[in-house]
């Protein structure tokens, strides 16, 4: 096992011995850690970490640790729901509740057809509900509006994938992590956002010093921090700056001219589009420094290997599909790729969004079937037993056209399974507005702000309540299995799929049921016959398997029983016309290619090399919006917080939103840290306190997306720009503009007051007061009639995890010298005033 | 024959027509969103006159009209959600005029209009199978759910008729 270290994260609440430990997986991040659950009278009380599994060797992520605290809930949901003509969701039977549900999806078809229903799923479920709503989706109802939540998240990592190689699949996984030379962080934040992951690279980092570290980011994020080189980049140039590294690549000769001539087509192209991309100019559009662009170049065009890792730096900005294929570009005119230590990683968001892909739950048919190749189509038909005229043809609609699809009326029925996008959706009071125009059905543990527009909501069972397979980030096959029965009136989503099909009367073409399966074990064995021959056959897979072997990356078949630990070892791509997933889009246009064009582009068993054209981002900082505006995650909570909200542990750790702003803004702005203020964007606002914090670029301002209460008023989504790639279809979430403006109010001085008393009134020291008053010393408060003070402050403190570094929680980020926050400011008041008294 | 030939000439010259309408106009603004919808569209108005040449040859090159079709259509059902969105993108950083922008998706919407109306045309040339390869989905509204094609659909004919019985 190429990670060597055990270390058995362990978190259980329990009064005396626990009853069992049952075999599962971690559902938050995309790691996909191995874990036991501790059960006791049939309730989770615990869980830790599997040290035998390779892809955490027992470590736990602190949301990990915790995630089985919401299933306790007292306000998990336990019936389900109707709106009634109240406008209230009413309390009501399942019969009921899928009676409606069924009889509207009839009526939606009649009236408006396939294209009137879209089912919009999740990248937290199990394979076995993906490959069946695949299968519900386009054998029963016909549709092609099939998408999930993973279009805000990994979209692009598919789509670079189909480009470049002609099937999803990343080509490495993290054995390669351990073996790399260097490995490159590409807008990846691994110490936030995979902490078990992370932890691994510095591990060896700490021991041997490899691998040489490159991180990009337009933050200096803790991952940034460990870096051996830190490419601080202006938001958006992404493209501009791999077209400057592999312009440089070509300049030095760092290619292998033998690897490119006999595995790829293109490279004229890639040679043109990076002609102009100089030093000088790549410094110009990146804000990176000519010496640290070719220090990047010197240590990417002679390193023996590398990894490159993407994730929402790269996939939520713009251009993000031409970012990562420039990204296998480098790699492919290196020739590292299929080898140990080689490959683009591109991650993956959430627990097991590949499996959706990879079962046709969203984007291509089971089995990276095309949905443009009659054959394959033709294929699926056969093994489903249904006529392949009723399939429907061609790539499928992304989520932002079935927003424009419900705002015109055509999307009448909008089947949301364990997703909240209410709250992670681009420009949210427009998805809202369209939402509220078709029938909602939810299924959710919990009341979130997607059930608000809800006609019908389902409870649906959480994790360790149910059992199935997912996949993770380097196409490793997990187990879960169910722990504890769902409380009493509570189905899992793989259930409420069966009795759909079954209230629908969906039946093949022999007149028999076309959902024959009845368990989630039944379900991947069909699921398995499907994948039998495909570039992601997972023929070699049971359940009894993958517990022994603590997950399997497929391939998994007769010639590779062990599963396949890097793709395309044998530099045979799948890019033929009859073996490709897709025939792929224009690379700079998006427009989805015909055969014909395919076909011409004679690639047959090569990859594919593009040129990668740099356009900025659409919306930019202008006079009335001056600031850049980027959103992310923070390491201790999870997408919108429907589960980690109810973890007191996680809660306590960083409770409400807040927008980072560096000290040259800061200061000219006159904010004062904590300081409440409203953030301004040209589709809303929100109002959050201000985290000053040097590890930020002037001119941009962080918020996180978490927290998207409509009452609230903090969601980064009343912000965002709802632009799309133009490939992928992600929502470009990190540039967007804003400006901030302060929210104080002018208040008179009582009798007798100092300015310290008049201060502390406020929760301010003099000297804050002083300041933003543009008083000058010595500060005498009885030559004042009025102050200025903020409406409202509010501390914003959040702990670091960082478990390699040995200290888990430090009292906040120590990242600068000067006060930033308001603790400093308490804390350094002696120091700051002087005085013999103190 | 003469029929689709005839409604397939006059939809494609429309859709010639009004892409070059749109195209003769200076570009607004020239941000991400508008060059790459122009750029479909400037593929869009050549394929469409590719096509009508093809519609005069005899006897009619069906593959390469049918590859013209094909990217015609793709061209449309990917600039057009680009175009909606350059819309916004130019309201929100005022670098357009709102009357133009909306004259403007009025004639992208009369583009979409023409192409929805050539489906049939196409239809009677290359038959029910071939349509679906060559006409992206959203522009095939006529298309029938799986039920009415007595496919995947239990014989349970009462279930059509049960509509909605929720309380």
């Amino acid at each position: 096992m190429p990670w060597k270290t055990e270390r058995t994260d362990l978190n259980v609440y329990s009064q005396g011995d626990i009853d069992k430990w049952v075999y599962s997986t971690c559902n938050i991040c995309s790691i996909g850690c191995g874990c036991f659950i501790a059960v006791k009278n049939n309730q989770i009380v615990g869980v830790k970490g599997n040290a035998a599994h390779p892809a955490n060797r027992g470590r736990l992520d602190p949301k990990a640790e915790w995630q089985w605290v919401p299933n306790q809930s007292s306000d998990r949901l336990l019936h389900p729901l109707i709106r009634g003509r109240s406008g209230k969701l009413l309390k009501a039977t399942w019969d009921e509740a899928m009676d409606l549900f069924v009889g509207k999806v009839r009526e939606v078809l009649r009236s408006a057809g396939p294209m009137g229903v879209a089912i919009y799923s999740t990248g937290q479920g199990m394979l076995e509900d993906y490959y069946t709503i695949a299968k519900i989706g386009r054998a029963g109802l016909g549709t092609h509006l099939l998408d999930a939540n993973t279009r805000l998240c990994t979209a692009t990592t598919e789509w670079c994938l189909l480009q470049s190689f002609g099937a999803d699949g990343v080509p490495a996984s993290y054995d390669d992590l351990d073996l790399a030379e260097t490995v490159m962080l590409f807008g990846h934040n691994p110490a936030e956002t995979g902490t078990v992951l992370f932890e691994r690279i510095m591990e060896r980092k700490k021991a041997t010093g490899k691998p040489y570290l490159i991180v990009v980011d337009p933050r200096r994020t803790l991952t940034a921090q460990a870096a051996d080189l830190f490419l601080q980049l202006y938001p958006g140039t992404n493209v501009a700056l791999l077209n400057g590294l592999v312009h440089l690549l070509l300049q030095q000769g760092d290619i292998d001219p033998e690897f490119i001539h006999a595995h790829t087509v293109g490279f004229e192209r890639v040679r043109q589009s990076t002609a102009r991309w100089t030093p000088g100019l790549t410094s110009q559009i990146s804000g990176v420094p000519v010496e640290q662009i070719r220090a990047a170049a010197h240590r990417l065009g002679k390193t023996p290997s590398l990894v490159t890792t993407t994730l929402q730096g790269a996939y939520q900005s713009a251009d993000a599909t031409t970012a990562c294929v420039a990204i296998n570009n480098l790699h492919l005119l290196r020739g590292l790729i299929g080898k140990p230590g080689c490959g683009p990683l591109h991650m993956s968001g959430q627990p097991s969004s590949s499996a959706n892909r990879s079962v046709g739950g969203v984007g291509t048919y089971p089995g990276h079937r095309n949905p443009e190749n009659p054959g394959h189509v033709a294929d699926i038909a056969r093994l489903w037993n249904v006529d392949p005229a009723t399939l429907p043809i061609g790539p499928e609609i992304g989520i932002e056209e079935q927003i424009r699809l419900m705002e015109e009326g055509r999307l009448q029925l909008f089947w949301n399974i364990h997703t909240n996008p209410m709250v992670s959706l681009p420009n949210r009071r427009r998805a809202r507005r369209a939402f509220e125009k078709a029938f909602v059905v939810v299924q959710d543990a919990f009341l979130t702000e997607t059930t608000e527009v809800a006609d019908i909501v389902l409870p649906a069972a959480m994790w360790g309540e149910k059992e199935g397979t997912m996949e993770n980030a380097d196409r490793r096959i997990n187990l879960l299995r169910k722990a504890v029965d769902p409380p009493p009136g509570v189905r899992s989503d793989f259930e409420i799929l069966l009795d759909f099909a079954g209230r629908m009367g969906f039946r093949d073409r022999d007149g028999r049921p076309l959902i024959q399966y009845r368990t989630p074990e039944e379900c991947f064995r069909e699921w398995a016959m499907v994948s039998k021959g495909t570039t992601v056959d997972m023929s070699g897979i049971t359940y009894e398997k993958l517990e022994q072997a603590n997950g399997l990356q497929w391939p998994v078949n007769e010639e590779h029983p062990q599963g396949t630990v890097r793709l395309y070892e044998d530099l045979h791509f799948p890019t033929s016309p009859d073996e490709a997933q897709t025939y792929g889009k224009d690379a700079f246009t998006g427009r989805a290619r015909t055969r014909e064009e395919f076909a011409a582009l004679g690639a047959n068993g090569k990859a594919i090399l593009y040129a990668t054209a740099y356009l900025p981002p659409a919306e930019q900082p202008n006079e009335e919006f001056p600031l850049w505006l980027t959103t992310g995650r923070l390491v201790w909570h999870w997408h919108t917080r429907t589960k980690t909200a109810r973890v007191p542990y996680l809660h306590m750790a960083a409770p409400q939103g807040y927008v980072e702003i560096h000290p040259s803004d800061a200061e000219r702005l006159e904010l004062l840290p904590g300081e409440v203020v409203r953030v301004v964007s040209p589709r809303g606002s929100i109002e959050v306190p201000v985290r000053i914090i040097e590890t930020i670029l002037p001119g941009l301002v962080f918020v996180p997306f978490h927290f998207g209460s409509w009452q609230q008023n903090q969601a980064a989504n009343e912000l965002t720009v709802d632009l799309v790639d133009p490939l992928s279809k992600q929502p470009t979430y990190k540039q967007s503009s804003c400006r901030i403006e302060k929210r104080r109010q002018t208040v008179k001085l009582e009798a007798g007051d100092t300015l310290e008393t008049a201060a502390s009134r406020y929760g301010l020291t003099g000297e804050q007061l002083a300041r933003i008053n543009r008083l000058m010393p010595p500060y005498r408060a009885d030559t004042l009639r009025e102050i200025t003070v903020p409406l409202s402050m509010a501390d914003v403190v959040i702990p670091p995890y960082m478990p390699y570094r040995e200290a888990d929680v430090l009292p906040r980020f120590m990242q600068t010298q000067d006060a930033v926050t308001r603790l400093d400011e308490k804390e350094r008041k002696p120091e700051t005033r002087g005085g013999p008294e103190e | 024959m003469a029929v689709p030939m005839e409604s397939l000439r006059d939809g494609l010259a429309a859709v010639y027509h009004w892409t070059d309408f749109i195209l003769r106009q200076p570009p607004r603004n020239y941000n991400p969103q508008e060059i790459r919808y122009r750029t479909l569209l400037e593929e869009q108005r050549k394929t469409a006159a590719r096509a009508l040449v093809l519609l005069r040859r005899s006897p009619l090159p069906s593959n390469d009209l049918r590859e013209a079709l094909s990217v015609m259509f793709r061209d449309d059902e990917t600039a057009d959600p680009v175009f909606r969105s350059w819309v916004r993108v130019s309201l929100w950083m005022k670098s357009a005029e709102p009357d133009d922008l909306q004259n403007l998706q009025t004639v992208m919407e009369r583009i979409r209009g023409q192409l929805e109306e050539l489906v049939p045309a196409i239809v009677q040339l290359y038959g029910d199978e071939e349509t679906r390869l060559i006409v992206p989905a959203i522009y095939r509204q006529q298309e029938r759910p799986p039920e009415e094609q007595n496919q995947a659909f239990g014989g349970d004919g009462n279930a059509l008729e049960n509509g909605t019985n929720g309380s």
